[in-house]
């Protein structure tokens, strides 16, 4: 019996030495059970009139976005608990009641913090009407949707050029461009597999420019190029997770201090710092933005201070004709 | 048997430590020999299983190994731009999202069967359908189905019996539990720790 309880060991062992999901879920499980999330304030009225381009911060990478008349909001995790278990620390910083409006979907990639199929089946019943958006691969992680699924190809962003071929949706010229990450879901698919299925999006309607980076490592040459081919109104940049945040970040994740690099080359007039605060990876949740806060202070990054927006989950930001008015709730 | 045990384990394990399982490189292509190596050792990793042993006076269970192939899985709610029928390699999203399939799985017990005589190897074969119940059935999905396994079994003069199964399964469909209810005169159920990646 000793030896069969061996062998089972050994072969969870294995499972668990490649499947970085797991390991971190197992980290979280003892929190998940115990915690709750924090209580977050949420804005009674998201969409709002006379606006240029508005970022509201959700938590996590969850970002509700108007530019002008259109409402469009980047990977929608609405649950307690990631996959199931992970608990969110933060609540999400949305009032789906509230929300009255909502015209696109977008999903960067598949991992598990950044696609949820309940929160999809949640707008589903709300905005049957809305357009879902997904770069290629994802289709084999996403079932049937009553949405006008849309994918886009990042064949040429990802593996040839850092940007690739555009796409009118309905009005919206969306462009892939590239972001070190993978698709996958289920641990081997994304760290060893490398599965298709991940990318970052340049937004243009009328004159304004949104760059959303989804989940992305820290590569020079392909921001240097995307901001030399765009003026880029807004950036929302992931930052973390790190443990050493003033240096790299972890496993295909921007640090705060590639973050602040990232805005440098892409040229953006503003950034908006997400994914962190939400979910202890390997570090405290708020790490990342606690160190991009300290580097803003530095000599090296001081001159970055105004363009670095940093939101607590739930405020929003608002341009009007690139006029900034103040943030509040 | 034990060295041929060891032998295994040890296949199994270089197969999965030889593929680089987590890298901080730049390199996102996909890599479909990664793909094939480390999808193909994992499914020789197999799923415990307990086993009723019993004759006419006495019952106990046996610890046996089972593995999980799918060669058919037919996906009732799959988007536009994927194809619903799966064969062997089967995508989690596809399976747990509402589908049936085809099954086979050979069995092999880690000990005699001490009461009912049946032999250690057995193959059963059936269907079963899927039914997501939280998020879809990512969280938790739901399975029935019927089966016949193939169990020599001289005492008896048996040479198989039909059953029929219900199992649970969670976070995508890669871990759960199975129940299954054999109509055999000497194994009449089994409960398995299900384990199957793709």
């Amino acid at each position: 019996m000793r030896k069969v309880l061996l062998i089972i060991i050994l072969f969870v062992s294995v499972l668990l030495q490649g499947c970085g999901i797991l390991r971190i879920t197992m980290s979280n499980l003892a929190d998940s059970i115990t915690d709750e999330p924090r209580k977050v304030t949420k804005i009674k009225n998201p969409v709002k009139d006379s606006v240029k381009i508005s970022v509201l911060w959700a938590g996590h990478s969850t970002s509700l976005v108007q530019i002008y008349d259109k409402v469009l909001l980047f990977d929608p995790i609405f649950n307690k608990r990631f996959g199931g278990v992970i608990l969110r620390r933060t609540e999400l910083g949305l009032d789906l009641n509230a929300l009255k409006q909502l015209d696109y979907i977008f999903v960067s990639h598949t991992h598990i913090d950044h696609m949820s199929f309940g929160s999809l089946s949640y707008l589903e019943d709300k905005f049957p009407k809305a357009t879902l958006i997904f770069p290629k691969g994802g289709e084999y992680y996403l079932p049937d949707y009553d949405f006008k699924m849309v994918r886009v190809d990042n064949y040429e962003s990802q593996y040839v050029s850092y940007i690739g071929r555009p796409v009118m949706i309905d009005g919206l010229k969306v462009t892939p461009v590239y972001a070190l990450h993978t698709g996958g879901r289920y641990g081997f698919d994304v760290y060893s597999w490398k599965e298709p299925g991940a990318t970052g999006y340049i937004i243009e309607y009328k004159d304004a420019v949104l760059y959303y980076a989804g989940d992305t490592g820290y590569e020079k040459n392909a921001f240097k190029k995307i901001g030399s081919k765009f003026s880029i109104d807004v950036a929302i940049v992931p930052v973390g997770p790190c443990r050493n945040c003033d240096s790299t970040g972890f496993w295909h994740h921007t640090s705060s201090i590639e973050a602040l690099e990232l805005l440098k080359d892409v040229k953006a007039n503003y950034m908006i710092p997400v994914h962190y605060g939400a979910s202890r990876y390997i570090s405290d949740e708020n790490r990342p933005r606690d160190v991009l806060r300290d580097l803003l202070e530095t000599t090296a990054y001081e001159d970055l201070k105004d363009r670095v927006k940093i939101l607590d989950v739930g405020e929003q930001i608002i341009w009007r004709e690139l006029e900034e008015v103040p943030s509040g709730y | 048997m034990n060295n041929m045990l060891r032998l295994y384990i040890f296949i199994i394990i270089l197969a999965l430590f030889t593929v680089e399982g987590f890298s901080q490189n730049t390199d996102i292509r996909p890599n479909k020999t990664k793909k094939a190596i480390t999808w193909t050792a994992l499914q020789l990793i197999p799923s415990p299983v307990l086993v009723n042993d019993a004759d006419e006076n006495n019952a106990r269970v046996q610890f046996a190994f089972r593995w999980q192939f799918i060669p058919l899985n037919i996906s009732f709610n799959p988007n536009k731009y994927v194809s619903p029928v799966q064969f062997f390699m089967i995508n989690p999203v596809r399976r747990f999202t509402g589908s049936a399939e085809i099954f086979v799985q050979p069995e092999y017990s880690l000990a005699n069967f001490k009461y009912s005589g049946a032999e250690r190897l057995a193959l059963s074969t059936g269907a079963r359908v899927i039914i997501p119940v939280q998020e879809m059935g990512e969280n938790i999905s739901m399975s029935a189905g019927g089966k016949y396994t193939f169990r020599k079994n001289e005492r008896y003069d048996e040479y198989g019996y039909p059953g029929v199964e219900a199992g649970v399964y969670f976070f995508g469909g890669l871990f759960g539990l199975q129940f299954s209810k054999d109509f055999s005169r000497y194994n009449k159920y089994s409960i398995s720790f299900y384990l199957k990646y793709y």
